[in-house]
């Protein structure tokens, strides 16, 4: 075990409702630019919320048969797209097949959602256990010629930041050389929408979309769905040294902890919250006045957004007057599973790009969530630190910690 | 495929090394849920209210069970969980739930289904739920999801315990033997059994003569004894219904990663453990019986 051993990130692939390119979604985040559209592809006229955050179509791999990946399930597509692209971003490409390359995924309901979808086409994979059992991240291995173990991790929004842990200890244990790490959802279907609609969870802003997602704003009034999926490659600092290769960033540290309180209401408790925090940050050895960004998980919900503004309050002390907050979910929408890389990217762009990416629909804070934001406009700022928070279902508290290298 | 039993050797001191502190497996057939989602006294916790399972699937029922079982068979009632972990691996979870909730989504659209539906049948139900249950405040996260779950759920909980920093973890594996085929009301077929297995792990002691589960997932540190296959659901279970299984200790079954490596279970001494499980009636009735033996699992 090389607990010590700096793991970097020099490899990014994504499909989101911002772009399906690093450089893409970095226009759009920091360009203040709303993925959030009228629902398309399935009626939505009977549902409470008919707003999302859409992926519109992944693209193929270049080099894959157009009309093969066409027939494949989004999810499915999310996955090769980004692993490949990730593979290809960082000059892993060509050698994936001759070295030890791992593979963990946050996927939050994939059986659900295949089955799903498989039904909506006339299949019959429900109802047909023997049918159709390989799980996607052993077809990703498969697909891709990977030869080194794979995982799928859910712990509902958090498990991107799960993924990316594991992956780092994978490699410090040595059982990897590389390893592929993110999430991916698909989830803006019918039964998706409806069941978190009836949960009384999304924004009703029907006749605004681009204006639904309102993190911190007193006129917030719940979430709004989006779906893609972002993966990351994932190598020590030495390799990626020896190799010349571009960095993204360091994957410093994580933390975890769970609300042990209800599956989908924030704890009133902040203390498990925080405790991730300063997991996180005891893991990347840095303190509160280290920070200089905080991605925020803040959905958009009334009690959530006060529930996090608590636990910074708490974990920063009085720095928290000159941290910058933002969530770009007010962008991207809450992709769900795939939130937390999501937002691990927006902490990319942030480092590389110098400049906050705004939280937009920000027009009037909740003066209970106080807190330092960027609203509407990217900021210019040098981000050495950032830090992404991501909480979930089930009771998740996350955070993750990235350093410039 | 059997797992392949062998006298353990120096290879089998690479990895990452958990004691299993405690362990429990069971099977719950249909008939058996209703008493079954009464909710146990799952240790030192408050008690849990009477509706606490009321909207959980049968594999969380099973898994929160399985876990009753080795809190009170190995007398764990007074352990602070509080900063303990929790991996769940489901296999298959919510597919006679999604059934059902695609019926009466045809039938009466959105607002047919249940707002309890994402939230238990999500891959993080039942280690979210049984987080609740023990009041843990550690990490909890479900993985797997089909027929590799077993294996997935070992290596990402050796994983967790192996930077130091959690106390102990509960390991909760669960499935259907067989496999589910729906019915339209989404309830299981009575030829169907959930099993769940539990086992709470904490990192080696040096000297240890408890049960030992050993993960290396390194492709070129795969001993020659391992069948070159995973672990399903049954042959998991019957190895940790056997445990310990003798009297020195030193005895190891071993199955093969996903993508090289291997799982190691090694029996410990028979003395460093309580009499084995008894207590499964208290929690679900006559009904119910050790998954002992079973092995009707379709094979993947």
């Amino acid at each position: 075990v090389n607990r010590g051993m700096p793991i970097w990130i020099t490899g990014v692939g994504a499909v989101t409702p911002l772009g399906d390119s690093y450089q893409s979604i970095a226009g759009s985040l920091l360009g203040g630019r709303s993925g959030v559209r009228q629902v398309s592809g399935f009626d939505v006229s009977q549902h409470p919320s008919q707003i999302a955050a859409q992926v519109s179509r992944v693209p193929c791999p270049s080099g894959w048969d157009e009309t093969e990946f066409s027939k494949l399930q989004k999810l499915e597509q999310m996955i090769l797209w980004g692993c490949v692209a990730a593979l290809q971003d960082s000059g892993w490409w060509e050698a994936r097949a001759q070295t030890r390359l791992g593979i963990v995924l946050g996927l939050g309901a994939e059986w659900l959602t295949v089955w799903d979808e498989d039904t909506a086409g006339g299949g019959s994979r429900l109802h047909t256990p023997e049918q159709g059992t390989e799980p996607l991240v052993r077809i990703a291995c498969r697909k891709l010629q990977l030869s080194g173990p794979s995982l799928s991790i859910a712990a509902a929004c958090a498990s991107g930041n799960y993924a990316l842990a594991q992956a780092r200890r994978w490699l410090e244990l040595g059982w990897v050389d590389a390893c592929l790490a993110g999430a991916c959802d698909a989830s803006v279907k019918p039964m998706g929408l409806a069941g978190f609609g009836n949960l009384r969870a999304l924004s009703r802003r029907n006749h605004e979309p681009q204006a639904a997602s309102r993190p911190f704003d007193r006129g917030r009034d719940g979430f709004v769905m989006g779906e893609g999926g972002v993966v990351f490659l994932l190598e020590p600092a030495q390799s990626a040294r020896q190799r010349q290769a571009h960095v993204y960033a360091e994957v410093a540290g994580c933390g975890a902890s769970s609300d042990a309180h209800h599956m989908v209401i924030p704890s009133p408790d902040s203390e498990p919250a925080i405790a991730a925090m300063r997991s996180a940050f005891a893991d990347a050895q840095v303190e509160p006045d280290h920070v200089d960004y905080v991605n925020a998980h803040a959905t958009g919900t009334p009690v959530g957004d006060i529930a996090e503004t608590r636990v910074l309050e708490a974990v920063f002390g009085p720095h928290l007057r000159s941290v910058p907050v933002s969530s770009t979910k007010s962008m991207t929408g809450h992709c769900l599973t795939a939130a937390a890389a999501v937002e691990a990217l927006a902490c990319l762009v942030a480092m590389e790009h110098r400049a906050i990416p705004p939280t937009i629909n920000l027009d009037d804070p909740d003066p209970q969530c106080n807190l330092c934001h960027v609203p509407n406009q990217a900021r210019p700022h040098v981000v050495r630190v950032a830090v992404s928070n991501s909480f979930g279902f089930g009771g998740s508290n996350t955070c993750l910690v990235l350093k410039t290298v | 495929v059997e797992p392949i039993k062998y006298r353990s050797g120096p290879l089998s001191q690479t990895g990452i090394c958990c004691d299993i502190l405690a362990h429990s497996s069971l099977c719950l057939t249909a008939a058996m849920f209703p008493s079954a989602r009464r909710p146990p006294d799952a240790g030192g916790s408050a008690q849990l209210p009477p509706n606490f399972l009321k909207h959980a699937d049968e594999q969380t029922v099973a898994g929160l069970a399985a876990v009753g079982h080795a809190i009170a068979d190995f007398a764990l009632a007074r352990v602070p969980f509080r900063d303990w972990g929790i991996v769940a691996a489901p296999c298959f979870l919510g597919r006679a739930t999604l059934a059902r909730a695609l019926e009466e989504f045809a039938r009466e659209g959105p607002w047919g289904l249940s707002p309890h539906f994402i939230p238990h049948r999500s891959q993080h139900a039942v280690s979210g739920t049984i987080s609740l249950a023990l009041k843990i405040h550690g990490p909890n996260f479900g993985t797997g999801g089909g027929p590799t779950s077993v294996g997935e759920g070992l290596m990402a909980a050796a994983v967790l315990l192996s930077d130091h920093r959690l106390p102990g973890l509960w390991l909760v594996l669960t499935g259907w033997d067989p496999e589910l085929i729906p019915n339209k009301d989404g309830t299981p077929s009575s030829g169907n059994a959930c099993m769940a297995v539990a086992l709470a792990l904490t990192g080696h002691r040096p000297g240890s003569s408890k049960p030992r589960l050993r993960v290396a997932a390194a492709p070129d540190s795969e001993p020659a004894h391992c069948k070159p296959a995973e672990p399903t659901l049954a042959d998991f279970t019957r190895v940790v219904s056997q445990l310990p299984f003798s009297q020195g200790g030193g005895i190891a079954v071993a199955w093969r990663c996903s993508g090289g490596g291997w799982i190691e279970i090694r029996s410990g001494h028979r003395e460093s453990l309580l009499p084995k499980p008894h207590s499964l009636q208290r929690l679900t009735g006559k009904t119910a019986a050790h998954c002992q033996g079973a092995g009707t699992e379709r094979k993947q």
